[in-house]
């Protein structure tokens, strides 16, 4: 069974790769057919439950093994949880995408953008080695970039597709510095064999996971990044937002806490951090008045707890963060989904642009829109509920201040979690009769009614999942008994509907909030970025064309010049041969048409006493027994002569000669770079290099490359993938080129 | 240029490139020339038959645009390097077969035909963009 693993990744790029075409196509079959790729593997996973926990699935293979680099999978009940929640949820969100972005020309790339997440994200969870592990994780950064920006004709969804970009990748940085110290440190290949480390170096690699963690999944004050990432297309919300993305971090913390858990620094940065971000997430949510917005900030405050939880003192803290972890997937897709239709119906999904007597929802939206409100209100008998107990239980048994401080955030989250579902599933007015597709409301409606089954059916579940992660029987269970968490439970249920009945005082208070929440230290912080990189620009890249090729040229000479005094002396000095009479002739004629082109008047002229001296370079090419190079120096003269002559044609004359000083500077660095060419030259053609790979290539150009042009069978053969890389970048400039020059001449017509 | 002896020589000139091309493209693996070169040389015809008959008469003779050649080349070019995979063992691993009375062919040659096309749509791309508008033969003032 190992063998499948990663069948799933590849199905799912594989479906990504075909999706465009085939959404464009058949715009409602597309995508059911699509969700069958995640549907089919989330059924798969689930079939690997019974015996995912008594023996992990492990496959590895070899990727660079030149290198010595494998890529190793290994499904264990942590991984397994997050895979089923990632394919469970991946399947309904593209079928909703489908429906929600039907006619739309943004559907087709968004179901390729989530089907491609959800390969990267599988990767990610899968993964069992550091490597493989960072490279999904770069790649859900980038992907949910793109997502993000979907809609890029916006100038909100470009801003906030750069800040999630620049935020998460920061803490990608971050996870790639620890990843690296725990290879050096443990030397281990996998994961999953990684001892535990305690201190030393262990400080530095738990602050960069708990970096990449925080800034993942949106924690103070990295949150900044996720309520603006609602301007993404309501699909991309339902699955990044909730099951997908913002879980890495939380994944991350569960995956390397038996690494970490014991440094100092570890549980004291979860639960300071984590219950920092509930109580802003939940403040947040409560200000909000636009659905999307409540949501993501519940989103924040969910993780909060979450990684709140993990920072817990308890031997079961992990599979009640777990337990968290999969309660929020589940309700937190439905709810997007939700206020995607509601928007569809009511024309808008701000709550303060309702009318209070509007119409209601339709029925089904509304019942849609309860049972997975009541899951995030944690009421009984949801899956909500169970997992919300659990937690409460395990904080409380955590012991001393730790206990009080989780228990306290806990409780005032879940009041903001009870108000919040109030506000998206009560409050929505102003139906205008539009009528919702089974793909818009199908999906939602499926999930919620999954966390009102998995509410009873949690012993099962968390038997199955959570106990294992937990190492211990962590009771996930609908019913605790009457008690403490029960008492806590209807605490944020009673604060949450008094804080909801009066809400006009809460929203009056938002801009307040906002600002304390979010005192906008990002966007400060880019400016000065930019501005910056401005003043940096301005210094190295002057507008000037003589002054931007001085600093490009002094600082060539510079560095070769260091280089070269640094140079021992070579033992052997070959010693240049003498030039003969045609060498010198040549020289002559190359050093007319330098002096030809800085005396001219006149641009052309200019142009072909430029193109005399490359033809004359062309020519020693010749000489000296590089016809192939004389070739090409020789077409690219003749060819850079007339482009010249086309961008220049229509130019003026040259202006007035410069001033003394200005031609003494100019002449100056022009010998300097010329003086620093020929320097080079000589060195390169006096000292003996050994033989080097040069009599390889020409020795065996014939028997191995089936050619007596070495040039050329260098070219395409040994050194093929040089040339691969030079035709890309022709190309890509010549791409680049032809899109400026285009805008150039829609500029003037 | 509107010159009768531009446009009777570019006439002639012009093909002449382009055999000569592909005479260097076939060849470069044995002596001098190659795909690079083969596709400067090819790119100068189409310079040369802008310059004699105008840009639009040079789009024309080139059939595709200078985008869909260098697509076309990348295209030839990414695929001799996969195909290393089906016949070798990695990326860009050449394959060969000996065709008798041709000589050893192989996915190198595929390989450099990919950098020939890229190189024409290069070429030809930059001249036809910075082409000065209403520059059509006839309109040209000297």
């Amino acid at each position: 069974m190992a063998s499948w693993l990663p069948i799933w990744t590849v199905a799912l790029l594989a479906a990504a790769a075909l999706a465009v075409p085939l959404v464009r196509a058949l715009p409602r079959l597309g995508p059911c057919l699509l969700a069958l790729v995640p549907g089919a593997a989330a059924a798969w996973f689930g079939a690997q439950l019974p015996h995912v926990a008594v023996e992990p699935l492990a496959w590895s293979h070899p990727w660079v093994p030149a290198l010595g680099v494998d890529v190793h999978l290994l499904l264990d009940p942590l991984a397994l949880a997050f895979a089923l929640l990632i394919c469970g949820i991946g399947a309904p969100v593209v079928v909703f995408a489908g429906g929600y972005l039907r006619g739309k020309a943004v559907a087709a790339p968004t179901v390729a953008g989530l089907l491609a997440f959800a390969a990267a994200m599988l990767g990610l969870v899968l993964a069992d080695d550091a490597l493989f592990m960072f490279v999904c994780w770069e790649a859900t950064t980038i992907i949910s970039y793109l997502l993000v920006g979907l809609e890029y004709e916006k100038s909100s969804a470009r801003t906030a597709a750069r800040r999630a970009l620049l935020i998460t990748a920061a803490g990608g940085l971050a996870l790639l510095g620890a990843l690296v110290g725990l290879e050096v440190v443990t030397g281990a290949d996998t994961l999953s064999t990684t001892p535990a480390l305690a201190d030393g170096a262990a400080v530095f690699i738990a602050l960069g996971v708990l970096l990449a963690a925080f800034t993942k999944s949106a924690q103070v004050p990295f949150h900044v990044w996720l309520p603006g990432a609602m301007a993404a297309p309501t699909p991309v919300s339902a699955y990044l937002h909730s099951a997908a993305m913002v879980k890495a971090g939380v994944y991350l913390v569960l995956r390397l806490a038996p690494t970490l858990g014991e440094v100092w620094l570890w549980r004291p940065a979860l639960l300071i951090v984590g219950g920092a971000t509930a109580l802003v997430g939940g403040l947040l949510a409560m200000a909000a008045t636009d659905l999307k917005r409540i949501l993501a900030c519940t989103t924040v405050a969910a993780l909060g707890c979450m990684l709140l939880l993990a920072g817990v003192d308890h031997p079961l803290a992990l599979g009640a963060a777990l337990g968290l972890a999969l309660a929020h997937g589940l309700y937190k897709a439905g709810l997007f989904m939700v206020a995607g239709a509601t928007e569809k119906v009511a024309g808008s999904r701000d709550l303060a642009q309702m009318d209070p007597a509007g119409a209601r929802m339709p029925w089904i939206l509304a019942v849609t829109a309860g049972l997975a409100g009541l899951s995030m209100a944690a009421a009984p008998p949801f899956f909500g509920f169970a997992a919300k107990e659990t937690a409460l239980t395990v904080a409380l048994a955590g012991g001393g201040g730790a206990a009080v401080f989780g228990a306290l955030v806990l409780t005032l989250a879940g009041a903001a979690f009870v108000y919040a579902a109030l506000a998206v599933a009560r409050e929505p007015r102003g139906a205008s009769g539009k009528r919702l597709t089974v793909m818009v409301i199908g999906p939602p409606l499926l999930l919620a009614l999954v966390g009102l089954v998995a509410g009873p059916g949690s012993g099962l579940l968390g038997a199955a999942l959570l106990d294992p992660v937990a190492g211990a029987a962590v009771g996930l269970a609908v019913w605790h008994g009457v008690g403490v968490p029960l008492g806590l439970s209807l605490l944020a249920l009673a604060l949450g509907v008094v804080g909801w009945r009066r809400r006009a005082a809460v929203r009056a208070a938002a801009p307040r909030i906002d600002r304390a929440a979010d005192p906008g230290w990002h966007d400060r912080l880019w400016s000065h970025v930019v501005a910056l990189a401005g003043a940096v620009a301005r210094a190295v890249q002057p507008v000037a064309l003589r002054a931007n090729l001085s600093v490009i040229l002094l600082a060539a000479v510079g560095m070769v010049t260091f280089a070269l005094l640094r140079m021992r002396p070579p033992s052997a000095w070959v010693g240049s041969p003498m030039p003969d009479a045609i060498d010198v002739m040549l020289a002559l004629f190359l050093l007319g048409g330098a002096l030809g082109a800085v005396r001219a008047r006149g641009r052309l002229t200019a142009i072909g006493a430029l193109g005399a001296v490359g033809i004359g370079a062309a020519l020693f090419y010749l000489r000296h027994g590089a016809p192939d190079l004389a070739m090409t120096q020789l077409l690219v003269e003749v060819l850079t002569v007339v482009l010249l002559m086309l961008a220049f044609r229509g130019l003026p004359d040259l202006g007035p000669r410069r001033t003394g000083a200005e031609r003494r500077w100019s002449a100056g660095v022009a010998l300097a770079a010329g003086g620093m060419i020929g320097a080079l030259v000589y060195v390169a053609g006096a000292v003996d290099l050994g033989p080097g790979i040069s009599t390889w290539f020409s020795t065996q150009a014939l028997p191995e490359g089936y050619g007596r042009n070495v040039v050329n069978v260098i070219l395409v053969d040994f050194r093929a993938l040089d040339t691969l890389g030079e035709v890309v970048v022709l190309a890509v400039a010549a791409l680049g080129a032809l899109a400026l020059l285009a805008r150039r001449s829609e500029a003037q017509s | 240029m509107n010159t009768v002896i531009l446009r009777t020589a570019a006439r002639y000139l012009a093909p002449t490139l382009i055999i000569l091309s592909l005479w260097l493209l076939w060849r470069g693996h044995n002596a001098p020339g190659g795909g690079f070169i083969g596709g400067l040389v090819a790119g100068s015809a189409v310079v040369l038959h802008a310059i004699a008959f105008g840009p639009v008469a040079a789009r024309r003779a080139l059939r595709g645009s200078p985008r869909a050649w260098m697509a076309i080349g990348m295209a030839l070019a990414l695929g001799a390097a996969l195909l290393g995979f089906v016949f070798g063992e990695t990326l860009l691993d050449a394959a060969w077969v000996d065709v008798p009375g041709v000589g050893p062919l192989g996915t190198p040659l595929i390989f450099d035909v990919g950098v020939f096309a890229v190189v024409v749509g290069a070429v030809s791309g930059f001249t036809l963009a910075l082409w000065p508008e209403g520059a059509e033969p006839g309109a040209e003032e000297a």
